[in-house]
């Protein structure tokens, strides 16, 4: 069980905390919006003049970023499409003065209900603001993790970045507590922390972020929570929205995901459709974000450019490859074990080539997936004889020694955004057997590897005898893998930041 | 709480001040009040719970005892 | 694996003359003669196997693991996977039928009463004018087997072979869609889909009832879009929802998938006679459009309030009853009491998300004009002479564009483009199925 986060309650009087909040808000707000509130004093008179100031601001800026920036601040929760419309709706209808009167009530309930009103916002202008919501929070640590946590520490040394996480409680960004930052940036530096509970994150006295100006990225899938306040983010407010585009397999794929599934994924694609950038992490993944945004686009309204920047490999920690304890070969297969990676089909090539007298060791490293038989089928084969062994749980130091001592390794997957294990084998050295089309085609083809249908048993049966027989294939690959250089963090975190803080294109 | 701005005795500047006040009144006031009701049920949820378990806890305990 | 009992050996036996007749096998039935089947099978002809033993119609793991086993020769445990498999179905008293050569109407959906866009009246209009000797399905309570539209109970199950199949709806319930999927994929039918755009998966937020609920047994349009990627063929309702499945399509590349050849094949509408449009009093205008997708009330009130406002009298109808209850309450709307023809000067439809609107293909076919969204179906009106488009959620448009309406009343007519008739449309959809 994790830590309860509790938060302190200073003594001021509610009124007291509530109006002074709300004053730092306006004069907030006044300064990004209209200037300098130097002659400003803490009366409401001066609020009022000034809130007047920014929603005169807001009609002649013609856009709605300034709208959206006033509500944003002065209710303390970022507006939905709904909202924004309601208020667009209402000036339309209404004189100035009477507007004026109706922002506030209507404000005012938003903020009763649904915000934090006691709470100071911190404009974030004409910077980044990153979104490492589930990074900070949580300590999983898989696909989109290692990405994030990779390349957000890269990012942060040297550059205006803001890293913020979701609020729950006010429906706007703030601020990481400590030990979320450490969860993000520095990942395996810092013993690793509980996650904390946040049952009192109500009582947090720390700013909001209002992003204006802005570039707000979002290097995770967003939550199913906020997703509706970021589409209304990307489409009324000031800021630009980047976000790295993995892949879209629960929408494409739901017959190989666990079921129901993907609904999560949903509401975050409609987020993201009012972006203006996916970064796809393939020339694979980013022909998918296009394909879907094509069909967004035959609505007629705005779709994001989408354009690739191709994840990094590890080059894996450097060890001395361990001497197997056994004389046969090994073949390696690293991934979880759900129906898209096709696990099944190795294991019925490997029991036809054992049955035709071929010796090697098939050893599976990955997490439980969900069911799709492979359990039950390798129990099968174990009760037979065969030298099959699933690794779950391992560090990367057991993993990159199992590919460095493997013959080859095998990543016949049916549907992938990228394909860490192929990137990963051939970057330590081990040639592999994988699929022909998609995101792993694209890596395979620099060398190091065969590839096969993945939907046909005989190829992949056929490409794995050859690798087994065939020592001077072997050894080709094996110089291909050793020729070619892995792209590193570095140089994946550098061209991110220079897509998504790049101006937009005219 | 919105007030008219044809409200013959304030200046519109006023009354819009006032607005700003009665943001805060209204906000902090009506806050104040759904956290009393919420500790107020959770206060309630604990005591019910305490009146729940805790023969309930006894009960298992007898029964571990045999 | 799992010793299965001698009832199910019985029960396998009792199926295993219709399926040796449907392969034409001569042999004598018996487990001898199936492990022959099994032995020389071709993969459509293991799912039928699968489906005529199991009285089911078989998700995809039983087919590839049977095809694995004939692989590796291993025949004795395959018909150990099958009458563990006819176990598991928990069918014991069904019959079973194969359908061998005729076109198959799955009109499951439009029995469930779930929709998207005018599916109801696509399923009515191929379903009467369908070809002579089409059996019309549905699916059993459980979800895993076909039988007769009108069969009593789910009893006598149907596989259908050598045969064409339509669905002119969804097939979005999770547990049928998998069963579905699989019959697309393996079974050598030819399976054919209505296409009507992909919405649910790009604008969610307008489609509610199409997969965002979290609950297992919900259904999720992801399904019916992964059905429609293993048919012979998808027919678009309209060059929008085209346009939307070339995209959808080209995301298969992902998964090493060529999507479907696409039709486009509008729906078809009577003729109707041009009704006189009122030449004084309000305004009539008929609201299109059930729901959040497909009507926008929120700008459409917003539009009639500022019409009131400046003194331009307008009645509006709404075309749905079943539209947004808490708005179709609002004052602004005569809900649902337009009698039978009586005519309207104008329709609006500022459907957000739209691929298709009989609605509108109606009123522009008896020359009413239209306020459109610039959306979606709206954009393939816009530019024509009666129609006259806004941006969407534009209540300050919409509300300029109805008082000119009311300004030029009578005076402008859309030409009609010529649609063809239901008749028309459902004889070139069949075509295309049973070809």
């Amino acid at each position: 069980m994790g830590r309860v986060v509790r938060g302190r309650r200073p003594d001021l009087n509610t009124r007291e905390r509530v109006g002074q909040a709300l004053h730092q808000r306006i004069r907030a707000l006044y300064e990004v919006v209209v200037g300098p509130a130097a002659l400003a004093d803490d009366s409401d008179a001066s609020a009022a003049r000034m809130l007047q100031e920014v929603l005169d601001e807001a009609e002649r800026d013609g856009g709605s970023g300034v709208l959206w920036a006033a509500i944003a601040a002065v209710s303390t929760v970022y507006p939905d499409e709904t909202r924004m419309l309601e208020a667009q709706r209402a000036r339309h209808s209404m004189s100035r003065d009477r507007y004026f009167l109706w922002f506030l009530s209507w404000s005012a309930r938003i903020a009763t209900l649904e915000g934090s009103p006691w709470r100071p916002v911190q404009f974030v202008v004409d910077s980044v603001l990153v979104d490492v919501d589930r990074c900070a929070r949580y300590n999983r640590h898989t696909g989109i993790q290692r990405v994030v946590r990779e390349t957000i520490p890269r990012w942060y040394g040297n550059r205006s970045v803001t890293l913020a996480r979701w609020d729950f409680e006010s429906h706007a960004y703030e601020s990481l507590p400590p030990e979320d930052e450490d969860r993000v940036l520095r990942w395996g530096q810092v013993p690793k922390q509980s996650e904390a509970l946040h049952l009192d994150d109500e009582h947090r006295e720390e700013p909001l972020f209002v992003p204006h100006r802005s570039r707000v990225v979002l290097p995770e899938v967003a939550s199913h929570e906020q997703n509706r306040l970021i589409q209304a983010l990307g489409r009324y407010s000031s800021n630009r929205v980047a976000a790295i585009g993995y892949d879209c397999i629960p929408l494409t794929s739901p017959d190989m995901m666990p079921r129901p599934g993907g609904t999560e994924f949903l509401s975050y694609m409609a987020a993201i459709r009012e972006a203006e950038l996916v970064a796809g992490i393939s020339v694979a993944a980013t022909a998918e974000f296009r394909g879907y945004f094509q069909a967004v686009a035959a609505q007629g309204g705005h779709v994001p450019t989408v354009i690739e920047c191709e994840l990094a490999v590890d080059a894996g920690p450097a060890s001395n490859s361990s001497t197997p304890d056994h004389a046969d070969p090994t073949i390696v297969v690293v991934g979880s074990h759900e129906p898209r990676k096709n696990h099944l089909a190795i294991l019925h090539a490997s029991e036809r080539l054992w049955r035709e007298g071929l010796r090697f060791r098939l050893d599976f490293y990955g997490s439980p997936g969900f069911s799709d038989g492979f359990d039950e089928q390798v129990h099968l084969l174990a009760k037979r004889g065969r030298p099959v062994a699933v690794h779950v749980g391992v560090d990367d130091t057991t993993l990159w020694a199992a590919y460095r001592s493997a013959r080859f390794s095998v990543f016949p997957s049916l549907h992938e955004g990228y394909g860490l294990p192929v990137s990963e084998s051939i970057a330590s050295g081990t040639p592999v057997v994988t699929t022909d089309y998609g995101s792993t085609r694209e890596i395979a083809e620099r060398g190091g590897a065969l590839t096969i249908d993945p939907r046909d048993d005989a190829a992949l049966e056929d490409a794995m005898k050859r690798l087994l027989v065939d020592d001077a294939l072997l050894d080709r690959l094996r110089q291909e893998c050793a020729s070619l250089v892995p792209r590193s963090w570095q140089q994946y975190a550098d061209e991110l930041w220079d897509l998504v803080t790049r101006e937009a294109a005219a | 709480m919105v007030q008219s701005p044809e409200r013959a005795s304030d200046s519109i500047d006023d009354l819009k001040a006032e607005q700003i006040r009665l943001w805060t009144e209204y906000v902090a006031d009506t806050r104040e009040a759904i956290d009393e009701n919420r500790q107020l049920v959770l206060d309630l949820k604990q005591t019910l719970s305490w009146r729940v378990t805790r023969p309930l806890r006894a009960v298992r305990g007898a029964g571990r005892a045999r | 694996m799992r010793r299965v009992g001698s009832k199910t050996r019985r029960l396998l036996l009792s199926r295993l003359p219709v399926l040796m007749d449907a392969l034409g096998a001569t042999a004598a039935p018996s487990m001898g003669a199936l492990r022959g089947i099994i032995g020389s099978a071709s993969r459509e002809e293991l799912w039928l196997t699968a489906a005529v033993l199991t009285a089911t119609l078989p998700e995809g793991g039983l087919v590839r693991r049977l095809r694995r086993l004939q692989d590796l020769g291993d025949l004795n445990d395959a018909l150990a996977v099958l009458l563990e498999s006819v176990a598991e179905a928990k069918a014991p008293g069904r019959r079973v039928e194969v359908l061998i050569g005729v076109p198959v109407l799955d009109l499951h959906g439009s029995l469930t009463g779930r929709r998207i866009g005018d599916s109801e009246e696509v399923a009515r209009t191929l379903t009467s004018h369908a070809p002579a000797d089409v059996v019309q399905v549905r699916w059993t309570a459980e979800h895993d087997a076909l039988v007769r539209l009108d069969a009593e109970d789910d009893q006598a199950v149907l596989v259908p072979w050598k045969s064409s199949y339509l669905v002119p709806d969804l097939v979005d319930q999770v547990d049928r869609a998998a069963r579905a999927h699989t019959l697309f994929v393996f079974s050598g039918n030819r399976c054919f889909g209505v296409g009507y755009g992909v919405g649910p998966l790009t604008f969610s937020e307008l489609f509610p009832e199409h997969g965002l609920e979290k609950e297992v047994s919900s259904p999720r349009y992801s399904w019916n879009m992964a059905v429609l990627r293993a048919s012979a063929g998808v027919l678009a309702v309209s060059a929008t929802a085209e346009a939307e499945l070339r995209g959808w399509f080209a995301m298969l590349n992902a998964l090493g998938v060529e999507g479907p050849p696409i039709h486009l094949e509008p729906l078809g509408l009577e003729p109707a006679d041009v009704p006189n449009a009122s030449a004084d009093g309000p305004l009539r205008v008929l609201v299109l459009g059930r729901d959040a997708a497909g009507a926008d009330l929120p700008t459409v009130v917003a539009a009639l309030d500022r019409l009131a406002a400046d003194g331009v009298e307008v009645v509006a109808h709404l075309g749905d009853p079943g539209a947004e209850p808490s708005l179709a309450q609002h004052p602004a709307f005569i809900a649902d009491d337009r009698e039978g023809d009586e005519p309207v000067d104008a329709v609006i439809h500022m459907a957000p998300y739209s691929t298709h609107s009989l609605g509108l293909d109606r009123a522009i076919a008896a020359g009413i004009p239209a306020v459109v969204a610039e959306t979606g179906y709206g954009l393939e009106w816009r530019g024509r002479t009666g129609v006259r488009a806004v941006p969407m959620h534009d209540e300050v448009g919409l509300a300029e564009a109805i008082g000119s309406l009311a300004r030029a009343r009578g005076q402008e007519r859309p030409v009609h483009p010529g649609f063809r008739s239901p008749a028309e449309y459902a004889r070139s959809v069949w075509s295309i199925v049973t070809s």
